[in-house]
């Protein structure tokens, strides 16, 4: 009988060995970061040159669209627009050396929140048919490959364009901020942070130029942003995860209303779909 | 072994079950009309007057957060789902016995072929009728044990058998949490946005286009600031210190009302920068003042109540590597 058993051991443990899985998943924290720019503007005002959206995917992918408030052609020189990570690398809009993520090759495969353009667009003082446009366009979060959105939205990569009078369109390149987003938070412990512009440990900044007077002078416009929050709650009961988003949103009850956050399950496997983020910063001059 | 005919049946009917069954169910309680999305605002389903939503997630798609959206209110709120340790045994017992009844049925089947074909060329009929039976019964079973293995194989690449979690049947909205709006440090408008008027020369000619004059002139916040200011500092890159110094000057002059020049003095008298570097002053409601490099906008300078001084100015180009230069002191008094 011994044998019995042990003779139908073997197969049954190769059958049940032979359909495995990736393993258990287990949540340990819910983590959330938010940005701010250093100087929060409210409305844009009517006499206001230039306003600039900023679009950040849960996968730390930054977007910047340009909106020309004024009645001339406004001349963007991306050679002299750049985008600083928080490590301080400094990165030209317009380098054919550089190897960045273009609007003409995105490949996002984060699964995170879109960020719907229009909404950007009516933030920038866009209204009527061009926000429908924009609002078919998804930013930061998307599962696009390849070519993701048309010419006429985003810059061409070239050392300057030309962008017509109350007109918009995109930077021709998409950076990935080091520290923002999903995987700036796979891995934290129990914390609970707030930051001022100068304490924060994560700031970053874009600079676009500009000119107004057919190429005569350039102005620039300066956006600097950092991390003004950064909380983890642990898990502590096993797949109680709202638990932890509960005590994130009681720690910091105006969480939701920043102008851009993020949250995130930290979990022991990297899911698709591990978090979302929300929200876009505007800056104007 | 002897199994009980009850026994059998379960069997049979886990087998047939984790076969089927693609989507989980779960009912979300919230307010009633809420609307329930996902992270990509694609909606989901709306809770009925009682504020329950049956909702059926794909087993494929992992959501560890979903939306819920007060009806005539804009937010959208988080809701984390939980879920419990499933480890799936049944979908992985009916896999691998599938594997192994069509892996027993084929090779019951083959090996039968070979002597009906004999038994065909010999005229053996009664070799013939056996091996029939071994090819025949071969396939029955082979093609039991797809119906049983594939389904079973296919259910466990879906993500929530391979990560063996379960969403537990009854979830909550977080709607009831008291939330707030943040307080913003609102900056001021740009000059340009208001018609210009001599700062310097005071005019008691006023067009009513720019409204009218007040007994009282704003605060020189550059004078208020400007002096010297003693403390220690240090030069860091990656978080690694490269230089600290002691009796370090950071000398403050007032070029107008909120704008000062600032050169950084070391204790042998030499310059830190080749020349001197503009900051706008920003002042606070408590008393601080905030400064912030012209060109260099993550390069600042905060004044306490008690004139302490913070210096940071995180790029410090010294032979094409960036520098953090960091001076804490406080302002000499004379």
């Amino acid at each position: 009988m011994k044998q019995f058993k042990i003779f139908w051991c073997l197969p049954l443990s190769i059958i049940l060995l032979s359909c495995s899985t990736v393993g258990k998943l287990v949540t340990n924290a819910v983590a959330y970061q938010s940005v701010r720019t250093e100087q929060y503007k409210a409305d844009i005002p009517d006499d206001a040159t230039i306003a600039v959206g900023y679009s950040i995917g849960y996968d730390g992918s930054l977007i910047a669209i340009v909106r020309n408030l004024t009645d001339q052609i406004m001349i963007i020189d991306q050679t002299k627009s750049f985008f600083v990570n928080s490590d301080g690398l400094s990165t030209s809009y317009y380098d054919p050396t550089v190897r960045t993520t273009s609007s003409t090759d995105i490949q996002s495969n984060t699964g995170g929140a879109s960020v719907n353009l229009g909404a950007i667009g009516g933030a920038l003082g866009i209204g009527g048919p061009l926000s429908g446009i924009l609002s078919g366009i998804n930013v930061g979060g998307s599962n696009t490959v390849g070519t993701s959105t048309t010419n006429t939205t985003y810059f061409a990569d070239l050392p300057q364009i030309s962008l017509a009078p109350k007109s918009h369109g995109a930077m021709s390149k998409t950076f990935i901020i080091s520290g923002i987003g999903g995987h700036g938070m796979s891995d934290l412990g129990p914390m609970n942070s707030t930051y001022t512009p100068q304490s924060s440990n994560c700031k970053f900044s874009v600079c676009i130029s500009y000119s107004v007077d057919g190429g005569n002078s350039f102005e620039k416009i300066v956006t600097p942003f950092y991390v003004n929050a950064l909380i983890a709650c642990p898990v502590k009961r096993h797949g109680q995860v709202n638990e932890a988003l509960r005590e994130v949103l009681t720690i910091k009850p105006d969480a939701l209303g920043e102008s851009w956050w993020t949250i995130c399950a930290v979990n022991n496997y990297d899911l698709d779909n591990n978090g979302f983020s929300r929200g876009f910063l505007t800056d104007y001059k | 072994m002897r199994y009980s005919y009850t026994t059998w049946l379960t069997m049979a009917f886990t087998i047939l079950l984790t076969s089927c069954h693609t989507s989980t169910a779960v009912i979300v309680k919230t307010e009633p009309g809420s609307e329930v999305l996902t992270p990509n605002l694609t909606p989901l389903g709306i809770a009925d007057s009682e504020g329950y939503l049956e909702l059926k997630i794909d087993d494929n798609n992992y959501f560890p957060f979903l939306l819920s959206h007060k009806p005539n209110e804009s937010n959208y709120i988080p809701f984390a789902l939980n879920y419990k340790h499933k480890s799936r045994k049944g979908a992985k017992f009916s896999g691998g016995l599938g594997i192994g009844m069509a892996g027993v049925g084929l090779g019951g089947m083959f090996g039968a072929l070979i002597p009906m074909i004999v038994a065909a060329a010999d005229g053996d009929d009664d070799l013939l009728l056996g091996s029939a039976f071994g090819v025949a019964g071969g396939g029955v079973l082979a093609g039991l044990g797809c119906a049983i293995g594939a389904p079973a194989t296919e259910r466990l690449k879906q993500t929530s058998y391979q990560y063996e979690y379960k969403y537990l049947p009854y979830q909550n909205t977080n709607n009831d949490l008291p939330l707030t709006k943040p307080q913003f440090n609102v900056a001021s408008r740009p000059e340009t946005s208001v018609p210009a008027i001599a700062v310097t020369e005071p005019s008691t000619q006023v067009s009513r286009k720019i409204g009218q004059v007040a007994n009282r002139t704003l605060k020189d916040y550059g004078k208020a600031i400007q002096g010297e200011y003693i403390g220690n500092g240090t030069l860091t890159i990656d978080n690694q210190l490269v230089e600290s110094y002691d009796n370090i000057k950071i000398v403050v002059r007032r070029v107008s009302k909120d704008v000062a020049a600032v050169k950084v003095v070391e204790s042998n008298g030499n310059e830190y920068f080749s020349s001197e570097s503009r900051y706008k002053i920003e002042a606070k409601n408590d008393g601080t003042f905030d400064l912030i490099m012209e060109d260099i906008n993550t390069a600042t300078i905060s004044i306490d109540r008690n004139q302490g001084m913070i210096y940071l100015h995180p790029r410090v180009n010294i032979d094409g590597k960036m520098y953090i230069l960091r001076i804490e002191g406080r302002k000499k008094v004379k």
